[in-house]
């Protein structure tokens, strides 16, 4: 792994975020101890289910979070550290050098301006483009997103087109800049499934057209398997397990990940029950002090209780938290 | 946009034509209208005549439709005390009372506004507490007070400003201020709370993913979304000024519209009351429609509705 995270676009080390609520002076650690690395060309998933902190990771890394948020841990990006860079430092990162795109584009744009006011910004902003030569770029842009009479939508609103069109909008403001990393959350859950299809289709290829290192949050491992190379499962706030999607789809070897694999509905069985996973998600504000997904793992020995389970490195790139990883 | 202006111009004429109505109405609830225009120890020979004269004679829709007619060549009859054209007298004093609210309504918007977008960007601060003291005083305590209370302070004991009469730009200031008083706390309350709304949008958090300036989206994307709600209730607020400045007018003796109509109260002068109500009503209507306008102009979801 070492040498490919020389190569590494984005390296995350023990990234750490904890929120601090004031009703109750309580800190909710949304994410302890994450570690991952991007390298240019590649995409790498980031999964699981609602609120293990896929999410909040994503937004730590440009440091998009509310105030009450505490980052802890180290995001290496550009030989700087950007959890530990200045506001200004970072605003001038965000849409420049790291592209984000959000989950639902119905609510991601202003409604009060045009497509082609909001898609300037950046442009305006980050590349001081104007005139002719920014209008030129704005078409360019909807071109690559596969937007059709790109002149006509830059002069509409959000409220003129459709959710599929909208994420195509967010994705050209995105990689408005030339961005050598693109953050997607949750990218194609509020589109239709046929768009859905098409929006990823899209990614891939501006991914592969202009070499971005690319992380998906999703809660779908269908999104995972389609486009990504690597994964990391993600269970209350920390990994469960890392590597490359295709070890980890054939031979995953954290219980959490098997399980959430085994839940996945395959093809036409009917009658069948799905396997589900039993039990709830540790409370965030009072985490035990061993492996997080211990009270519900059907696999779990005394030391699961007591210990936080070490990084088991695997053959082949993979690694899982968990004291049984070695078992086959 | 043409489409919804005349939608929206011929919503007001059917207001404007139920105001009329009202008026109409409410001047022969008060009693026989004759009672106003023949003196008390006419005879009944006496009273005929003026009866016919004044078309009182007629079926009401008839009276109605004369009325109209007349108040449409802006004839709204003779004031029964000056003894002139009601519709005249009502002019004259219009520009007064034009400039009173305008004052005040551009104090309250302005200020207003930018009260508001700094209380919630100091959100929990002093200032923000200052400025919700000021905006609950505004509310709450009624404007003659208001206006008695500048004239105590500034007027009487500071000798900083004139506080009766209209004869300089100076005395503007002190009646306008009051006036916008009610309607600038409003403003402010709504810009605030709108703006804190706004705060929280998906869209704010896109923005700051595009590494715009946090300048650029306060002031051009948060700004402009809390101003359609502000913008909504902008036309109900002129309602307010121009009903409060009758009030003003009197506290700081402004020779406006709102003062002739007092006066054409306490001396029950029917034709100067109608036609001072009908141009109010109609002056208000007509800047509902343009703030109406201006509401689509902020919000492009508007136009095509």
């Amino acid at each position: 792994m070492s040498a490919a995270a020389a190569e590494a676009v984005i390296r995350v080390e023990d990234l750490r975020v904890a929120l601090r609520r004031k009703r109750d002076g309580s800190t909710v650690r949304a994410v302890n101890g994450v570690s991952f690395a991007v390298e240019k060309g590649r995409t790498l998933g980031i999964v699981g289910e609602s609120g293990c902190g896929k999410s909040t990771t994503a937004m730590a890394l440009v440091r998009l979070l509310p105030k009450n948020a505490d980052v802890g841990g180290a995001v290496h990006f550009d030989g700087r550290d950007l959890a530990h860079e200045s506001p200004a430092a970072l605003r001038a990162i965000r849409g420049r050098r790291i592209g984000m795109i959000f989950q639902d584009p119905m609510v991601a744009l202003d409604p009060l301006f045009t497509v082609g006011d909001q898609l300037a910004e950046p442009l305006r902003e980050h590349l001081d483009l104007d005139g002719e030569e920014l209008h030129a770029r704005q078409i360019e842009l909807l071109q690559a997103v596969g937007i059709s009479s790109p002149e006509a939508r830059l002069k509409q609103y959000p409220h003129q087109m459709s959710g599929g069109m909208l994420q195509r909008i967010v994705g050209a403001i995105a990689i408005s800049c030339n961005p050598d990393l693109l953050i997607a959350d949750e990218p194609t859950t509020a589109l239709d499934p046929t768009a859905q299809a098409a929006y990823l289709e899209l990614l891939e290829r501006l991914s592969d057209t202009y070499g971005l290192a690319l992380i998906v949050v999703t809660h779908d491992m269908g999104v995972v398997s389609r486009i990504c190379d690597d994964v990391m499962v993600m269970y209350a706030g920390q990994a469960a397990e890392y590597g490359p999607v295709r070890a980890i789809f054939d031979t995953p070897r954290h219980p959490y990940t098997q399980a959430l694999l085994a839940s996945i509905p395959h093809g036409v069985e009917h009658g069948g029950m799905l396997p589900t996973i039993e039990g709830q998600p540790p409370d965030l504000t009072a985490l035990p002090p061993g492996c997080p997904f211990a009270p519900r793992c059907p696999k779990v020995v005394e030391r699961c209780v007591t210990e936080a389970p070490p990084a088991v490195e695997l053959p082949g790139g993979q690694r899982a938290y968990c004291w049984r990883a070695d078992e086959a | 946009m043409w489409r919804y202006f005349l939608k929206r111009l011929r919503r007001s004429l059917i207001t404007l034509i139920a105001i009329s109505m009202v008026i109409f109405v409410v001047a022969r609830l008060t009693g026989d209208p004759i009672s106003h225009f023949a003196s008390e120890d006419a005879s009944e020979a006496e009273i005929a005549q003026v009866r016919e004269r004044l078309g009182l004679d007629k079926p009401i829709y008839t009276q109605y439709a004369i009325y109209v007619g007349q108040a449409l060549q802006g004839d709204f009859g003779t004031s029964l005390r000056y003894d002139r054209p009601a519709f005249e007298m009502v002019l004259e004093r219009l520009p007064a009372t034009v400039q009173l609210a305008l004052t005040a309504f551009l104090i309250s918007t302005i200020f207003g506004i930018l009260m508001g977008v700094v209380a919630a960007l100091k959100r929990g601060t002093w200032i923000d507490g200052m400025l919700r003291l000021v905006a609950v005083l505004g509310q709450s305590a009624p404007s003659f007070w208001i206006g008695i209370l500048a004239i105590l302070i500034f007027g009487v004991h500071l000798q900083w400003l004139p506080t009766s009469g209209r004869l300089g730009p100076e005395y503007l200031i002190l009646p306008a201020l009051t006036l916008a008083l009610f309607s600038l706390a409003s403003v402010m309350r709504l810009t605030r709370s709108a703006m804190l709304e706004t705060q929280s949008q998906e869209y704010v958090k896109f923005l700051r993913a595009k590494g715009l300036p946090e300048s650029q989206i306060i002031w051009k994307h948060m700004l402009r979304n809390a101003l359609v709600p502000v913008f909504a209730v902008l036309g109900i607020q002129l309602g307010h000024l121009v009903g409060g400045a009758v009030i003003i007018e009197v506290v700081f003796n402004w020779p406006g519209v709102g003062r002739l109509m007092i006066e054409a109260l306490l001396n029950s002068d029917l034709p100067l009351i109608q036609a001072g109500v009908m141009l109010i009503a109609t002056s208000v209507v007509l800047v509902n429609v343009l703030v109406d306008l201006s509401y689509s102009v902020i919000d492009p979801r508007i136009r095509y509705e």
